[in-house]
Parts: structure tokens; C-alpha cells; sequence
């Protein structure tokens, strides 16, 4: 497999699991924080584009953002 | 659905919040989500996106569940959430730059919210979901495990599937590929439905 390393960072930015801090204050992803400016205009398009697609795959017709906050509640 | 039903659930929905309706207040995000991610558009340099969206989602359960709090007039909760959302956003790039926060009364630009114009749209789910089916093995049940999973690191999901980390993220890359390829070829472009 031969994809480019931003790629692949771009996708692990991509996922909606965040770490939080002990105050539970929710933390940047740290491929995030890797990100050159550019590329994270590039994440933010796969994230949308990620949304749409995990609303019309997800038997709950939820996106991970939405299940983890849900997660979060419950 | 008309934009004016749709105003209407979305409040019916926050009131449902309100009353402890986890369930309800998951609709509610199903139905703001692509609006107030879309909004966040020109931070996408200086903040996680993400982060400003779960933390907004948070805030705004808060709000739900403050019996003291009332949000009056029309599609009032979306247009609070996006006020929220540009806050938090605000607050995440002085963060990165000088660690303070903004005081949350201290609004200023009401971003007026628009819907989301087809969250329910059947014929691009139907055909999302089929070119999903559609994807070889590999790439598939790397997607698949990050929509199945509630929200687990991309680590966990990769030893459950018995990949190293690296090679999930490329079948989730190449899963990506083949969706839009496949969409492409049914007359969907994700950036139109995107915009």
C-alpha cells in the first residue's frame, strides 16, 4: 500500500474520538495538531464528507460525532 | 418535510431534551449537525472542527436540561447553537494562542442557521448504503468498524480487526476512494451534497 502519509494523517484526524483532559475539557486530536494549515481545510472537507456518509450507512442514520457525544451523556 | 415543519420538530425535539430525552436530543444533533459543522468552515485552519462540535453538542445539552433557560421564537435552539458554536470556536484559536477564554454572554454576529436542505434524502442513502456493500473486504470492515463502534480509538479499532494501525487508516483511505468512485458513477458528487 502506497498512500501518502497526509493522507493518512488527515484520516486519523478524520475519526471523532477525542481524548480529554483530567478536567474533561475535550482535546485537539493530535494529527490534528500535525496538520499543516492547508491540510486541515482538506480534514475539514473529509469530515463533512464523512458525516453525510456515516448518516446514510449507520443503521441509527448517526454520525460518530453525534454517538460519541450521546456516548458522552449516557 | 418544509423548512417550517422542520423548524417545529427541531424545537419540539429540544423541548423533548429538556425533559431528560437523550433520544430526542440525538435527533436534534442529527438535524443541526451538517448546518453548524458547515458554519465552522473558515475556522478549519486555526481549530479542531471536531472538538468545537462535540464540545458545542455538550453546551447545548446543558442548555436543554436548564429548566431556567427558555430559547424563544422560531428554529430559536439552532440559531443559539450556532452562536455557541462560533464561541467555541473563538475560544479553541485564543486558546492555542493565549490560553483564555471568552465570556459566553459576550456574542456579538448572530450567524443566522440554515437547514440542512435533505437529511433524509432516500435516494442518496439507498445509494450510499449499496456502494458501502459494494466495497471489497478489507476496506469495508475498516469503515465499517469506525460507524459500528461507539466512537473507540482508531488503535482499538485495529487491533479488534487484527491490522496494524497504519493499514487500517489506508483501508479506510481506499474505502474513501471507492465510495466516491462508485457515487460518481450513480450521478452523486459528494461536493454538491456537501455545499
Amino acid at each position: 500500500m502506497t498512500d501518502e502519509p497526509k493522507d493518512l494523517l488527515i484520516e486519523e484526524a478524520v475519526s471523532a474520538f477525542r481524548e480529554r483532559n483530567s478536567w474533561g475539557r475535550i482535546l485537539p486530536s493530535p494529527a490534528w495538531m500535525d496538520l499543516p494549515p492547508a491540510d486541515r481545510e482538506a480534514l475539514f472537507e473529509r469530515q463533512l464528507a464523512s458525516s453525510i456518509l456515516e448518516r446514510a450507512i449507520h443503521p441509527s442514520g448517526r454520525s460518530s460525532t453525534v454517538r460519541a457525544v450521546l456516548a458522552r451523556l449516557r | 418535510m418544509g423548512d417550517d415543519h422542520r423548524a417545529g420538530r427541531l424545537d419540539e425535539l429540544f423541548l423533548l431534551a429538556r425533559l431528560g430525552g437523550a433520544d430526542a436530543f440525538a435527533e436534534w444533533m442529527g438535524m443541526v449537525e451538517l448546518p453548524l459543522r458547515r458554519s465552522l468552515r473558515r475556522f478549519a485552519r486555526a481549530v479542531d472542527v471536531e472538538v468545537v462540535m462535540q464540545e458545542t453538542f455538550m453546551r447545548m445539552w446543558l442548555v436543554a436540561s436548564d429548566p431556567k433557560r427558555s430559547l424563544e421564537g422560531t428554529a430559536a435552539s439552532l440559531k443559539f447553537a450556532f452562536r455557541v458554536a462560533r464561541n467555541v470556536a473563538l475560544e479553541e484559536t485564543r486558546r492555542h494562542r493565549l490560553d483564555r477564554q471568552t465570556d459566553l454572554e459576550h456574542l456579538e454576529d448572530l450567524q443566522e442557521g440554515s437547514y440542512d436542505p435533505e437529511p433524509g434524502d432516500p435516494a442518496l442513502a439507498r445509494a450510499i448504503a449499496d456502494c458501502f456493500r459494494r466495497l471489497p473486504d478489507k476496506p469495508r470492515r475498516a469503515l465499517g468498524a469506525r460507524l459500528d463502534d461507539d466512537c473507540l480509538p482508531d488503535r482499538v479499532l485495529a487491533e479488534r480487526l487484527r491490522m496494524r494501525l497504519n493499514t487500517f487508516l489506508q483501508n479506510i483511505v481506499r474505502a474513501r476512494r471507492s465510495m466516491e468512485k462508485c457515487l460518481e458513477g450513480r450521478g452523486v458528487r459528494l461536493e454538491e451534497v456537501m455545499s
